[in-house]
């Protein structure tokens, strides 16, 4: 797990940076301001970051214009490396340090259990423990970390990734370069029930639909999609869903969504493409969020909600006026007691 | 409750929580239970005054009680009661002192496990069925690893740490002494954090090479995540415990000695100070601080900075005395709207 090194010098190329001091410094990770040892790199993203620098052991700085000319110049030596967009040289850092990540060796692991019916494309990666079941297809390259379990006629596009102990139900389907974290639930009964008919206890419904993925979903840790009743639940192209979401069956999410942890989405929602959904937003059933809209963090959706539009709120509504009301209501005990004075 | 396998006279028990004992000392026991459920040789407890009638109709054989409750107890009642200052405290002092080991792996290696040989296996550890343990990882002495644990590359476990079944620590985190993983825990997956394409549409990943490090005595409910940090570290300080379902967003940093309860999420980068107590289901925005000391509500949304030793409910979350005096305005504001209205019925109303 040898991690790259790279020269300031060589770190500017690859960032679209300009170079301020010595080019000769050898950068050997990326940490923040506080905890970066000498061979790292770090980033003053803003002014406010600019005083840490100081104090802060790293060996150089990625840093914008405005930062750099907040800072005390002269006599630190380090090298600065001078931006236009944080942001991105930080994500391209990001990748240039990047130790690749240890996969299973090629081929299948002794301990796991293939299927004679399964069928397993070139280069796969199946680990310790792996159970795939039969009439289940596997991508070229695919990876499945320790512990995975692939049902009975899952189908797996090729360079996914499936961490450790995911387990995928049978029938569903799964899109190329997916990443799959940790302990997700794929394809897990829906959670529906009718009255007995003697109207003591309820009756299991029969899910006989699927779950679909398309290409490059991200799921996070822990995260459950459960299948349709009868139908797909889908989940398009470029989405990424984080840790601990509840994907209920027969939803229709679109293409390139993002959904922060532990949202829970009721029976039949559909959303649009490029939909943004804070953490812990909770959304009932069958209603739509159209097109770009965006769910602020902790909303509670009782309403469907319009393409490209912003909102918040327990019960949420749009979001200046959520705001509004935010605002009124830390107010109102103080005009409940003007209220009561002027009676 | 389920029930230990206890064999102890009322004597020995109340001698072990420096109790007195009113009654006959000679009382065997064979396990503790509730008041309603306690079978004929069954201990169980009372410290609060409403349990005392329950105990009149309770099958069991003794009971703790809080010293304070004596006089309630009918004195005619053979039944032995073991009275200490707080019953609560005696149930768990109790609790601790009979204990008995949970069931765990064997000694050694399960056959069935994989074990990469760089790994280094200190002392006495107990590997169940299945388990996993890639290549660099190092466990220290009295490791338990339950059934189908799986330890990425690099991952290194403090002295005397339990990790039940199916939990995932991913590449090159590190957790401290006695920390205990629930099952299903997963330590390390990837931060969520993407960035558009330039000039493009959709996501690009953006890597994640920070760690997680969960310090000492930390423990961690079922099913709990908590996600690498983009760089640096995601923190959990010594001494906190984390119920289950929560969920701990890259590079966030919590201090020592926190509760954190059931289905609560914090998002990425925000600091938690020492000693902060947070209810279950709250959810707390990204890159925010949260005081020494200071109380969350359950089921509050937190969005803004919470200072020290500050208490704060509500959704939005607002200090407390202010949240309280908010909803109690809101449950008048309809009778508040028809004085206004002139006698009128008001519209409005069905908006939930």
């Amino acid at each position: 797990m040898t991690r790259p090194t790279f020269t300031a010098a060589e770190l500017a190329r690859q960032l679209d940076a300009t170079l301020q001091g010595r080019g000769d410094v050898v950068i050997a990770g990326v940490n923040t301001p506080d905890e970066a040892g000498p061979g790292d790199l770090t980033f003053l993203g803003s002014a406010v970051y600019a005083r840490c620098w100081a104090q802060s052991r790293a060996a150089a700085a990625v840093v914008t214009d405005a930062v750099r000319t907040a800072l005390a110049p002269a006599e630190d030596a380090r090298p600065l490396l001078v931006v236009t967009d944080a942001d991105h040289a930080m994500a391209r850092a990001l990748e240039l340090f990047q130790a690749p990540e240890v996969l299973p060796d090629e081929g299948v692991h002794p301990t796991a259990w293939i299927d004679s019916r399964a069928r397993l494309g070139s280069r796969v990666r199946i680990g310790p423990h792996v159970s795939v079941d039969r009439d289940a297809e596997i991508g070229d390259d695919v990876v499945l970390q320790a512990g995975v379990r692939i049902h009975a006629g899952v189908i797996i596009g090729a360079n996914s990734i499936l961490h450790a102990n995911v387990v995928v139900r049978q029938g569903c389907r799964i899109g190329c370069r997916a990443i799959l974290h940790q302990n997700v639930s794929l394809g897990a009964d829906g959670f529906g029930y009718r009255p007995a008919p003697d109207g003591r206890g309820l009756v299991k419904m029969p899910h006989i639909g699927g779950v679909v993925l398309g290409d490059d979903v991200e799921l996070g840790a822990n995260t459950c999609v459960d299948r349709g009743k009868f139908g797909a639940t889908t989940i398009g192209a470029g989405t990424k869903i984080d840790n601990l979401c509840q994907i209920a069956h027969n939803i229709r999410i679109g293409r390139s969504c993002v959904i922060a942890a532990c949202a829970a989405i009721g029976g039949s929602v559909v959303i649009g493409d490029g939909v943004q959904i804070g953490g812990a937003v909770s959304i009932r059933d069958h209603l739509t969020i159209g097109d770009g809209a965006r769910i602020a963090g902790g909303s509670i959706l009782y309403h469907d909600v319009p393409a490209g539009a912003v909102w918040a709120g327990f019960p949420a509504g749009e979001a200046t006026a959520t705001k509004r009301q935010w605002v009124m209501l830390r107010r109102l005990p103080e005009l409940m007691r003007l209220l009561r004075k002027s009676d | 409750m389920s029930e230990p396998e206890v064999r102890h006279t009322v004597a020995a028990l109340a001698e072990r929580i420096h109790g007195t004992v009113r009654g006959d000392g000679g009382i065997e026991i064979r396990g503790f239970n509730l008041v309603d459920d306690a079978g004929k040789q069954d201990l169980t407890f009372v410290g609060e005054a409403k349990y005392v009638k329950r105990w009149k109709k309770s099958q069991a054989a003794a009971a703790v009680v809080s010293e304070a409750l004596l006089p309630l107890f009918d004195p005619a009642d053979p039944r032995p009661l073991i009275a200490v200052p707080d019953a609560d405290w005696g149930m768990i002092e109790l609790l601790r002192a009979i204990e008995l080991p949970e069931p765990q792996p064997d000694l050694g290696v399960h056959p069935s496990a994989v074990i990469h040989p760089t790994a280094q296996l200190g002392r006495r550890v107990r590997i169940g069925p299945h388990v996993l343990v890639d290549r660099d990882v190092r466990l220290a002495d009295d490791v338990v690893l339950h059934a189908g644990v799986r330890l990425y590359a690099g991952v290194e476990v403090g002295e005397g740490s339990v990790l039940h079944a199916n939990s995932v620590v991913r590449h090159r985190c590190k957790l401290g002494r006695r920390v205990i993983l629930h099952q299903n825990v997963a330590i390390g997956a990837d931060g969520f954090g993407y960035r558009p394409p330039r000039g493009g549409q959709g996501w690009v990943k953006i890597p994640h090479i920070g760690d997680v490090v969960l310090e000492d005595d930390v423990e961690i409910g079922a099913n709990s995540c908590v996600d690498r940090a983009k760089f640096g570290t995601t923190l959990i300080g010594a001494g906190t415990k984390i119920d289950n379902l929560c969920q701990i967003g890259h590079n966030v940093r919590i201090g020592r000695n926190c509760s954190i309860s059931g289905l609560t999420g914090v998002a990425g980068t925000t600091v938690i100070a020492d000693n902060v107590i947070i209810g279950g289901g709250v959810s707390i925005r990204d890159h925010i601080t949260i005081g020494a000391g200071a109380r969350v509500g359950g089921a509050s949304a937190v969005a803004a900075d919470v200072p020290a030793g500050v208490t704060v409910t509500g959704h939005p979350a607002d200090e407390l005395q202010a949240s309280l005096r908010q909803w109690a305005s809101v449950r008048r504001l309809p009778e508040v709207l028809r004085r206004l209205g002139g006698g009128k019925p008001v519209e409005g109303g069905d908006d939930v």
